[in-house]
């Protein structure tokens, strides 16, 4: 039985070495510019060529900007309530993701958030899908 | 940078016609369609052989959809454009009948927006690029981060953004072609099923079938057919524009309304300050209260505030969503940017009936959609 990331090319699932799961992004060698996701079409900002966009890894790490608890939704597959957020990350791209927390007021924006694997369902091969959350970072000491 | 639409010829607002917004039923677009062409044709006082090209804005209806509605008018063979811009698609179909006339290609042209419900299925979930909140995300998830963001930058709470709804519901509990036509409390609106966030469901506009016609005509138009020229609002001002990067910290949403809004303007001759009119981009309440800000009604952050001192009501500083807006007039992707014309001609002509603003003389038309795109109409009442 497989874990597997539910956007398989957005992050991994097992890494070595890492505190953190990272997200995979794009770096812009025109413009300088961190992109996510990932894409080879062409730079957002600047309009530079796919030959531009370098793959850089995003450590999942940053501020919550804003989030939501989502209570109703069209899809009878996708369980309600759940939180999602927008997350500015360290590197610069401001991402929508899922937010993974008991309840909505242990959020606030600014406060820091970092990447959290979160199991899901499992798929028909009894592989259980894994998806990218942010959750609230510990406090400093 | 080409010609505005003010540096060519004159085009008015000769005819505007609509049906209903209501529930999906089985009224079929056909039927959605003549009932609002006829009504528009017997406004303006011609036939519809006079008619030289039609404009069709819809999101969702399919391949090809006019010609087999338009031949029982009688087929006159003319020009036939289906337009689509998402939510802007009737805007969108607007601006380009509009450019017909003003260019002199057609000295009479129609602006037909009609959809009925269906399945969505945008071209943004075709770019092989994946997303983490894909399969989740929704419209009103979406706008309540914005909300949220909101809330947070600007200290305003969740009742002064739910007022939105209750003012647009009063206003199209006196719209007969509105969704709804009740009036409901600020408690019944905050009561409502929560969707997302803050916006509960009265906050959101809802999923309308319906039509809506606007018939443009040139000055000899107007003399060739005996139109009623004391009838004829100018449009001075159309500005389409699409996605832009805004500068770190501005919200990407507004600012595109910001430029587009300074554009039309420009190109009017005319600041916020004078108009009496305006229709916005209301899917979901939080937004009235930022495009009131970026089309320059007050400062950013003030939109609230500038709600709840009644400047924003029928009778204040400048109407804004007398129809009842997409909230409560409803959303029928199509029809929406037309029937903001419909509803700025209507308050223009002074025949609003008990929605009508005092000495209306100018009103602005404001949608935006999926891409993003945002266009911006403003209309005049010659003297």
């Amino acid at each position: 039985m497989n874990r597997l990331p539910r956007q398989s090319s957005l992050f991994f699932v097992s890494e070595k070495g890492k505190d953190l799961p990272s997200l995979r992004g794009r770096r812009c060698e025109g413009c300088g510019t961190v992109l996510f996701p990932p894409q080879d079409y062409g730079c957002d900002r600047c309009g530079g060529a796919p030959d531009q966009l370098r793959p850089v890894e995003l450590k999942g790490k940053g501020m919550l900007k804003s989030f939501a608890t989502v209570h109703q939704h069209p899809s009878p597959s996708v369980k309600t309530p759940f939180v999602i957020g927008t997350v500015q990350l360290d590197e610069g791209p401001v991402i929508e993701a899922m937010v993974a927390c008991k309840e909505d007021r242990e959020l606030s924006v600014g406060k820091n958030v970092h990447a959290v694997l979160i199991e899901g369902e499992r798929d028909k091969e009894g592989n259980i899908m894994v998806d990218y959350c942010f959750t609230p970072a510990p406090e400093a000491e | 940078m080409g010609l505005t639409l003010s540096r060519m010829r004159d085009v008015f607002v000769v005819g505007i016609g609509l049906h209903r917004y209501q529930r999906p039923g089985p009224t079929t677009y056909v039927e959605l369609g003549l009932t609002a062409i006829r009504s528009a044709l017997a406004d303006a006082g011609i036939l519809w052989q006079a008619v030289e090209s039609a404009y069709i804005g819809t999101a969702l209806l399919g391949m090809g959809s006019g010609g087999s509605m338009l031949r029982y008018l009688g087929a006159t063979g003319l020009a036939i454009t289906h337009v689509e811009n998402a939510s802007a698609s009737g805007s969108t179909a607007f601006r380009q009948a509009c450019i017909d006339v003003a260019s002199g290609t057609s000295d009479v042209a129609i602006a037909i927006g009609i959809d009925k419900a269906a399945p969505v299925s945008p071209g943004s979930s075709m770019t092989g690029i994946e997303s983490l909140t894909g399969s989740v995300m929704t419209p009103a998830a979406m706008f309540a981060l914005v909300a949220q963001e909101y809330m947070h930058k600007h200290d305003v709470n969740a009742e002064q953004i739910a007022a939105v709804a209750v003012k647009n519901h009063n206003n199209a509990a006196q719209n007969p072609f509105a969704h709804f036509q009740k009036k409901r409390t600020l408690e019944e609106v905050l009561q409502a099923v929560p969707i997302a966030g803050p916006l509960t469901r009265l906050q959101c506009c809802p999923f309308s079938e319906g039509a809506a016609v606007a018939i443009v005509g040139s000055e000899k138009a107007i003399q060739d057919l005996g139109m009623d020229l004391s009838r004829a609002i100018r449009v001075v001002s159309s500005v389409s524009t699409s996605e832009i990067i805004p500068e770190a910290g501005q919200s990407a949403v507004t600012e595109q309304t910001r430029q587009c809004a300074a554009r039309a303007y420009k190109e009017a001759d005319m600041g916020p300050d004078q108009m009496d009119i305006i229709e916005v981009h209301d899917a979901f309440t939080i937004e009235e209260l930022m495009y009131t800000e970026a089309l320059g009604l007050c400062e950013e952050g003030e939109g609230a505030r500038l709600l709840a001192s009644g400047a924003t009501k029928i009778g204040g500083r400048c109407a804004v969503s007398p129809s009842g807006g997409l909230l409560a007039m409803g959303h029928p992707f199509g029809p929406t940017g037309i029937g903001q014309i419909v509803e700025i001609t209507r308050q223009l002509r002074g025949e609003a009936g008990p929605r009508q603003h005092p000495d209306a003389h100018y009103g602005l038309a404001h949608m935006v959609g999926i891409g993003p795109v945002c266009l911006i109409h403003i209309l005049q009442k010659p003297n």
